[in-house]
């Protein structure tokens, strides 16, 4: 098998020359980035060792990638798969695109190949994706890629001036080996 | 507020050493209810370095032993966990010993817990999850005004397999 890779993009390790692109367009996009992060949006400099786009050595916790277009091979975002918990077997999974290339169906593509990642090479039995109950992007590509709605925590987030509900999306491992399945 | 952290039936105080020969031999070393109180992997521990013990305080987390306002009996522990205060939020949680169950302290223990968390430390959003059959929490939660956010499935690993969590929630506005 070769690196992670669905219909629309492929997911590889973090390379240098992603940093800035992905500072630029994900963290410094103020709005952007507190959708995916209820932490306090902070300024960093250029090669701080507080981006979390950074390259780091790999740890079982989290796995984190590069998200790259298979026409063009254009760096789209990042995708990551946290909070990776062996005992549990489940894991979360985030992802961010930077704005040339949403709308155009790499969401879904990206959860697919994390999907297939969590379940079938780290062997999850859960993998779950919180998102703000505005984000009406990310709600479709993990409901199309099989997530179902579990629970809506209300008022989990300070965003931008509000406290903002998260809907909460969960997927086992025997409902993905099911849509993997030919003829159902 | 007045007399520390006290409800209708019991007070939270800080851990002392004389609790946790007791809270390890009634909590820790039932490994079945312990197993579903906290969904962790169960290890063996000696009491010597048993999780019970007094430790520091913490910006993240409030450790609290429960007594009885009657008779003064060691009840369980309390805790607030993941206390963050940019979303100002917090989990709680609590754990009775055998012989203090079934005896309505549960309720009594999140009120306090709420006390603490909306009160002293000014959050807003008060958050607990549990087993979809951990009954005697979801009634402790529900009767102190917690209401159902939806249920994790299969989220959690407990003797030997997977159960469903349900994740309840109080705001500081609607007590």
């Amino acid at each position: 098998m070769t690196a992670p890779a669905g219909e629309l993009v492929r997911l590889r390790a973090r390379l240098p020359a992603d940093i800035p692109v992905l500072d630029a367009e994900l963290h410094d996009d103020v709005a952007i980035h507190v959708m995916s992060s209820y932490r306090p949006w902070r300024p960093y400099s250029p090669g701080a060792a507080a981006s979390p786009y950074a390259v780091a050595e790999p740890t079982p916790r989290s796995a984190r990638f590069s998200v790259v277009t298979l026409d063009g091979d254009e760096l789209a975002g990042e995708a990551t798969l946290w909070a990776i918990d062996s005992w549990h077997r489940s894991a979360h999974v985030g992802l961010a695109l930077r704005a040339s290339c949403r709308g155009r169906g790499l969401g879904t593509d990206v959860v697919r190949v994390l999907c297939h990642y969590g379940f079938t090479v780290l062997g999850m039995h859960r993998l779950q994706v919180e998102t703000l109950a505005t984000n009406q992007a990310m709600l479709r590509a993990a409901e199309q890629a099989g997530f179902r709605r579990e629970s809506v925590n209300r008022e989990v987030g300070w965003v931008l001036g509000e406290f903002a509900d998260e809907v909460v999306l969960g997927m086992l491992h025997r409902e993905w080996a099911d849509l993997r399945t030919p003829d159902g | 507020m007045t007399g520390g952290l006290t409800g209708e039936l019991v007070r939270l105080r800080a851990r002392l050493d004389a609790d946790v020969p007791i809270l390890h031999a009634d909590l820790y070393d039932d490994v079945t209810v312990w197993s579903r109180a906290t969904f962790d992997r169960w290890l063996p521990i000696s009491p010597d370095l048993s999780v019970y013990r007094p430790g520091e305080p913490s910006d993240k987390v409030a450790r609290f032993s429960v007594e009885t306002l009657v008779g003064d009996e060691l009840a369980g522990i309390a805790v607030l966990a993941e206390i963050d205060p940019h979303n100002r939020s917090a989990s709680l949680g609590l754990f009775l010993r055998p012989s203090c169950r079934g005896k309505g302290l549960g309720v009594d223990i999140v009120r306090v817990l709420c006390d603490y968390g909306f009160t002293v430390l000014g959050l807003r959003r008060m958050y607990l999850d549990t087993l979809a059959d951990n009954h005697a929490m979801q009634r402790a939660a529900e009767r102190a005004g917690f209401r159902p956010e939806g249920t994790f499935r299969e989220a959690a690993r407990v003797m030997g397999r997977f159960h469903d969590v349900v994740a309840y929630s109080l705001l500081a506005g609607e007590r």
